[in-house]
């Protein structure tokens, strides 16, 4: 499974672009932004099958893309996945030429007005602050080429539970269509050693794990 | 984009289909024409994110945990309901949790699978934030980034990196810069960078 966007402790990167922290660096980033949230919305798409849908950005371009040319990108592909426009709809418009029929709907959709991810569930929390856990090797509902938001840096790690972040929904069954699954969230610290052992560091990285992902080690 | 084949006077020669601006403005186009989208709301929102929402909304918090003792206890326990009492919260701030720098601790926050960050009081995340650098080696190596950002800390302090991999959102409080106990509410706003809530500088400078 290729997993592009899983940057966390990948060797090979050079220095943060410190000087550039402008928020948008021209006028269509600004309407990419909001657009495709419109997109998304539209389309139907809720955060997790939108984070899933950048992350099938085409693996051998996803680190040189701009950042809302992935949005964007996602944007067409949301509306044309959603059943919105049809797969060549935005490349006619942009060349004069006919669309192979879009299926409109009509919608009164807008950005970010969902009922949220976070949920109340009458399970108790598996573990508790202090336990030590195990990070399996992959989320156990794992698709092929799925979302997940087990970072691949903490596989199999061991680390310990700092917090205890309340019960979401579960973004590996959410991204896919098959339900909310909510599951408690544990903020799970780190030694930077348990990671890196060959790195020499002494630091700690704290992150937020869905209790599928953890078991006792 | 030179050609000399006939077209209309008139007629534009047709713009690069891999142009993303030229793709944005055509989604656009057709979101509008087929009644999905109001461009007028497309720019309210940008409004929102670019002008309403920013970095000031988050100093205020801090300043206020500076000079209250009573909210700063209340903002560590429980981050999304103090925030909320100086108006804040909504879209990816469901959930915010406060951090606090000391003399033994230093936070600094990443998202490492895409751009996770506290927009109710930091606004939209500037870009090196989103960087495949950033996200790449701030977890494994804090202090070379900090170095990069030009913060040096001293060797016997803990970083802490917060990776905002789920749907809690991390704000770090930096310490109040020493000698400006004396300063207000209003004053010290002014001393509370972006940056410092994110952890990669220290308050008051820069």
């Amino acid at each position: 499974m290729t997993r592009t966007h899983d940057l966390g402790g990948r060797p090979g990167f050079g220095p943060v672009p410190v000087d550039d922290d402008q928020i948008f660096h021209a006028d269509w980033e600004r309407r990419a932004f909001a657009v495709t949230q419109f997109s998304q919305a539209v389309a139907g798409f809720n955060t997790d099958a939108f984070r899933h849908g950048v992350e099938r950005e085409d693996p051998e371009r996803y680190l040189e893309l701009d950042y809302f040319d992935k949005w964007i990108r996602n944007a067409e592909r949301m509306l044309v996945e959603g059943g919105v426009f049809a797969s060549d709809a935005v490349s006619a418009a942009i060349l004069g030429t006919s669309a192979l029929g879009a299926a409109n709907r009509t919608t009164d959709a807008a950005p970010a007005q969902g009922r949220g991810a976070h949920r109340v569930v009458s399970a108790t929390p598996k573990f508790a602050v202090g336990d030590a856990v195990q990070v399996r090797s992959e989320s156990p509902a794992a698709l092929e080429g799925g979302h997940t938001r087990l970072p691949g840096y903490v596989a199999g790690k061991p680390g310990t539970v700092r917090l205890i972040n309340d019960a979401w929904v579960f973004p590996d069954t959410h991204a896919h269509g098959q339900g909310e699954s909510p599951a408690w969230v544990y903020a799970v610290a780190f030694l930077a050693g348990d990671l890196w052992p060959n790195d020499n560091a002494t630091h700690t990285v704290v992150v937020d794990l869905f209790e599928p992902y953890l078991e006792t080690p | 984009m030179s050609h000399d084949h006939d077209h209309d006077h008139h007629h534009h020669h047709h713009p690069d289909p891999h142009d993303p601006a030229v793709r944005v403005e055509a989604i656009e186009s057709l979101l509008v024409e087929a009644g999905l989208v109001d461009s007028a709301r497309v720019d309210a929102l940008i409004e929102k994110y670019e002008h309403d929402l920013g970095p000031l909304n988050g100093a205020q918090v801090v300043a206020k945990a500076w000079t209250d003792r009573e909210y700063r206890t209340r903002l560590l326990a429980d981050g999304t309901a103090a925030i909320a009492e100086l108006g804040f919260g909504g879209a990816q701030g469901e959930r915010m949790v406060v951090v606090e720098n000391t003399d033994q601790v230093h936070n600094l926050v990443v998202c490492t699978l895409c751009s996770c960050y506290p927009w109710p009081v930091l606004g939209l995340p500037p870009s090196w934030y989103k960087s495949p650098e950033y996200r790449a080696r701030a977890v494994r190596e804090p202090n070379v980034v900090l170095s990069e950002f030009g913060t040096e800390l001293d060797d016997h302090v803990e970083v802490r990196v917060w990776d905002s991999s789920a749907e809690v959102r991390y704000l770090v409080l930096p310490q109040q810069p020493p000698g400006t106990e004396d300063l207000n509410e209003t004053d010290l706003v002014d001393l509370v960078s972006r940056d410092s809530m994110i952890g990669v500088r220290l308050a008051g400078a820069l």
